[in-house]
């Protein structure tokens, strides 16, 4: 594994994907605290109701820097050499992610949770999944949002974590300003024999 | 018809919209904070770092 930082990371934008890991952090800390004292607590008191803000602030935070990461990687092609599985892991954790928001806006055990979950039980009716999730079944939404998917998300991190470290951060894209600098001529002019590059 | 006291429980607030696209007034400071953070992350140098533009 790599064990030096290259010099072109030393940017901001290098930072997305590790502000999201310390959001995601958060939302685990915050999200353990309302499990241990449950909706009667997270709604009712003055402590309660700050983890459960903390909880969705920390959500705000994920999603915030996970988008902009993902716009970093786009433009710079970060699934090149080699690190496709990198780019899709990512993308499923994304995907996963708003399963888990999702399913956290119905455990919310509110007005809002009702609305979200009357709406999107006919969206689930009408892929044909109806029959396997229903929207308005607390205990099934709540058991996906605090177990399933947070194992599934902190397993993937974990994967997406290794592979960083294993292939390195993607080098900048070459830069073409119409000169080869390797070649020392304009760029896609023909290199004569024996002078071509090693 | 409601009363002046009865509101439906939720009330996004103003939107904009064109088309399809629906867009609550958060999501649009949402949005445009992203874009405001992403072009400081490129532009402002980051610190320690080996600046130098000549190579």
């Amino acid at each position: 594994m790599p064990d030096t930082m290259p010099s072109y990371v030393d940017s901001y934008v290098y930072l997305f994907g590790v502000l999201t890991l310390a959001s995601f952090f958060w939302i685990i800390i915050s999200g353990v605290i309302l499990v241990i004292f449950g909706p009667d607590w997270w709604h009712v008191s003055a402590v309660g109701h700050f983890f459960n803000s903390t909880h969705f602030w920390s959500v705000q935070a994920f999603f915030f820097f996970m988008v902009l990461h993902l716009w970093a990687q786009f433009l710079m092609a970060a699934w090149r050499g080699g690190r496709h599985w990198t780019w899709i892991g990512g993308w499923m954790l994304f995907l996963l992610s708003i399963l888990a928001g999702f399913t956290g806006y119905l455990s919310q055990n509110n007005f809002d949770a009702q609305w979200v979950g009357t709406q999107g039980k006919d969206a689930m009716n009408s892929v044909g999944v109806g029959g396997f999730f229903n929207l308005l079944n607390f205990g099934q939404m709540y058991g996906l949002h605090v177990f399933l998917l947070p194992m599934l998300i902190l397993f993937l991190i974990g994967v997406h974590l290794f592979l960083v470290r294993k292939h390195g951060v993607v080098e900048p894209l070459p830069l073409d300003d119409g000169y080869d600098k390797e070649n020392r001529r304009p760029t896609g002019s023909p290199v004569p024999e024996g002078e071509s590059r090693p | 018809m409601n009363g002046p006291g009865l509101q439906p429980p939720i009330n996004a607030g103003p939107a904009w919209q064109y088309s399809f696209f629906n867009l609550s007034v958060p999501d649009l400071i949402v949005v445009g904070l992203m874009i405001v953070v992403f072009v400081l992350a490129i532009a402002i140098p980051f610190p320690g770092g080996d600046n130098d533009s000549t190579h």
